[in-house]
């Protein structure tokens, strides 16, 4: 039973974080949830395993806890193993033949040799059991830097993306500095009519005017009139005088596409002077002046 | 109306979610109802040690009953059994191991709930979970009232406590998540007697928030955390989202942290961590905090945050907790996180926009104010122990035989909580305008 009387105030917590999660997206570029980096990232492993052939279930017999093998028996062997017996008067008699066998072989080099053996053996077990402790920490390490490896190429490849629409931008604003530049510069100076208003009677170019109107008018009526025209809305209106005094080159004439581009998207208000439409009364009035 | 209170543990002194609810509710309905309490003589919830002696004793005007527990909890043990009927395939006799090696087992209190059935209307146990609750229920069903205080853990997908939540004459749910989730793992009808209730907390009439700055030299603002500073909380995930918020905005909020710790804290300059605090203190420190962060992913209602809300405080929750997600969605209390990108943008949207923020809080307390004030919440007991007077009492299941019992037939509980549908139960609950 929600309260009818929902004040103006009111908030909506999903609204707030549907904004905070497109924010986060728009930051990031494009959105990945987590089981889909892994999942992303499962394909690159398998890509990569796929390349080792046969040997890519060894990862897999890696990535399973596994119970450790059974010690195998060691044992040890010293030069007297191989006479010791149970048996008391057994071994006594070993002991007393033993100058005997010695006659017919030297068993020391084989006791040594086991000797060595037992204790090889004992060190590689301990060896391998240490090993098999850590094959799968080496698998779950080698797949936690796959993850964090996909996940820091998607995050590179937003990032270009980025780099890239800033370069655009950056490229659009300084032919757009350049292009204003080169309007203002290239704008009739309004000095120069008065200058040659200073030679009576010669008449002003083109117009059939006298030179001494000429040289009046641009200071107050042509001034207004230029004004009134820049504020007589329309972008095309208002930008015909300066297409007029320059021709558009192929890339100028993209980087008008681009200034639509970028007015779209809102980053545009710089310029928005220029493209301002004047309300409807200013222009009517202005028409009528006209 | 006579009514006993069964609880785990009781007392002045008793931290813990369930007991302190437990304590409200005998304090409160005692003004209604003649009240008595029945709990054992552990103080400790891990071992479950008797620490307080047996017999009777009166606190606020309630009698408590206190009874000695048979066994302590032997860790190992419950551990072991805990991995056999969470993960492996089992018998019902397993999972009644599991129970009493989960303690606090106390046949004595048992009995004495059955022998002191007919002295009593009704019996309210808490916390489902537990030895008090399964046996006390089975022993008296047409006069049991459960408030299981579940959370989405293993332990709810248990094959002994269906039959439990399906035989009780009502169940007291904390949250419509909480509602959702236990009819779903017992089949428990929603034409039963059972009601979303939750419970109030004793919020002091006037705090002072300059006082607690003043105590603690606090200067800067900054976002309270209240509870055991637990990993099970969710506070090493706090503390590693809040460092790396602070090197983002070095000019941002502290932390500061309230209750007894039991893991290490990082040493940060921007996380002060006070300790268990009093009552007065933690109240006024909620009054001066800009907002209240929950980082918990199990809760099943989370006192907190409704005394946060009760202060027109925003609370910025673990969204994976789907109850304390839910009560955010509903009450348009604050905000929740999922990630750290969602955490810093959550926080730093709380702490730079002041006005939604203190919308966020006049939000929470009128949902507070309509859904857990102490009126609200006595008059949902009163009116639904009015209820069940009207309705028959429901058939508690028995046992498998003795055979049955020990056959290994049962799921592993874990899965079977996994399958139970996640996320906040909206359509359940109404929502804060």
């Amino acid at each position: 039973m929600a309260d009818p009387s929902a004040r103006p105030e009111a908030v909506d917590v999903e609204h707030i974080m549907q904004q905070i999660r497109s924010r986060i997206r728009e930051r990031r570029g494009a959105d990945y949830s987590d089981a889909e980096v892994q999942q992303l990232a499962g394909a690159k492993l398998d890509q990569l395993l796929d390349a080792l052939g046969g040997r890519a279930r060894l990862f897999e017999q890696a990535m399973q806890a596994r119970t450790p093998a059974a010690d195998l028996p060691s044992y040890e062997f010293e030069d007297s193993t191989i006479f010791t017996t149970h048996r008391g008067f057994l071994s006594a008699i070993r002991r007393l033949l033993r100058p005997v066998l010695k006659l017919f072989f030297n068993p020391d080099p084989l006791s040594r040799a086991l000797h060595i053996q037992s204790r090889l053996n004992a060190e590689y077990q301990q060896r391998f059991r240490r090993r098999e402790e850590m094959d799968p920490i080496y698998a779950e390490l080698l797949r936690g830097v796959v993850v964090e490896l996909t996940r820091a190429g998607l995050e590179v490849q937003s990032l270009k993306l980025r780099l890239e629409s800033i370069a655009t931008r950056l490229e659009f604003e300084q032919r757009r500095g350049q292009t204003r530049d080169v309007a203002v510069t290239s704008r009739p100076a309004p000095a120069r009519p008065a200058v040659r208003a200073e030679t009576p009677g010669e008449p002003a170019a083109g117009d059939g005017r006298p030179a001494a109107e000429g040289s009046i008018e641009p200071t107050g009526e042509r001034r207004r009139r230029r004004r009134r025209r820049r504020r007589r809305g329309g972008g095309a209106g208002a930008i015909r005088p300066l297409t007029g005094s320059l021709p558009l080159t192929g890339s100028e004439s993209g980087s008008a596409d681009a200034d639509a581009d970028i007015g779209s998207r809102g980053s545009g208000d710089a310029h928005e002077d220029l493209f301002d439409e004047a309300p409807d009364e200013e222009r009517g009035a202005d028409s009528d002046e006209s | 109306v006579k009514l006993a209170v069964v609880v785990q543990r009781y007392g002045g002194d008793t931290s813990g979610g369930a007991e302190l609810h437990a304590r409200y509710i005998a304090e409160r309905l005692s003004q209604h109802a003649a009240v008595e309490v029945l709990t054992t003589c552990a103080r400790d919830y891990v071992t479950w040690q008797n620490e307080l002696p047996a017999g009777t004793e009166e606190q606020n005007g309630v009698v408590i009953r206190r009874f000695p527990v048979s066994q302590p909890r032997r860790t190992e043990e419950f551990g072991r059994w805990s991995e056999r009927v969470f993960h492996h395939r089992h018998s019902v006799a397993d999972e009644l191991r599991w129970l009493t090696s989960e303690g606090p087992a106390s046949p004595e209190l048992i009995r004495h709930v059955r022998r002191a059935a007919a002295g009593f209307d009704y019996f309210l146990f808490f916390s489902y979970r537990y030895y008090h609750a399964w046996h006390g229920a089975r022993a008296v069903p047409g006069k049991a009232v459960l408030i299981p205080t579940a959370e989405r853990d293993p332990a709810l997908g248990l094959a002994i406590f269906p039959p439990v939540f399906r035989g009780v004459r009502a169940v007291m749910y904390n949250s419509p998540e909480e509602q959702a989730l236990i009819e779903h793992v017992s089949g428990r009808s929603r034409q039963q007697p059972g009601i979303v209730v939750g419970v109030g907390s004793n919020i002091p009439d006037r705090t002072q928030p300059w006082r607690f700055r003043r105590k603690f030299n606090l200067q800067r603002p900054f976002a309270i955390c209240i509870g055991r500073i637990d990993e099970n909380k969710g506070c090493r995930e706090l503390f590693s989202h809040f460092a790396r918020y602070a090197s983002m905005y070095p000019e941002g909020m502290d932390l500061v942290l309230v209750g007894s710790a039991h893991m290490p804290i990082p040493p940060h300059p921007r996380i002060r961590h006070l300790g268990f605090l009093p009552d007065a203190d933690k109240f006024d420190g909620l009054a001066a905090a800009d907002l209240l962060i929950v980082p918990s992913r199990y809760e099943s209602l989370s006192m907190v945050t409704l005394e946060a809300w009760a202060l027109g405080k925003p609370v910025l929750v673990n969204g994976s907790c789907d109850v304390l997600r839910g009560q955010i969605v509903r009450a348009n209390g604050g905000l929740y996180y999922e990630d750290f990108d969602e955490f810093a943008e959550a926080l730093y949207q709380l702490e730079s926009t002041g006005p939604a923020n203190a919308v966020l809080g006049r939000s929470g307390r009128e949902y507070f104010r309509r859904h857990y004030t102490w009126p609200v919440i006595e008059r949902k007991y009163l009116d639904l122990l009015a209820r069940l007077s009207k309705v028959p009492p429901p058939r508690m299941e028995p046992l498998p035989g003795f055979f049955a019992r020990r056959r290994d037939t049962v799921r592993p509980a874990a899965e079977v909580v996994a399958e139970a549908p996640a996320g906040p139960a909206l359509g359940a609950g109404d929502r804060s305008p």
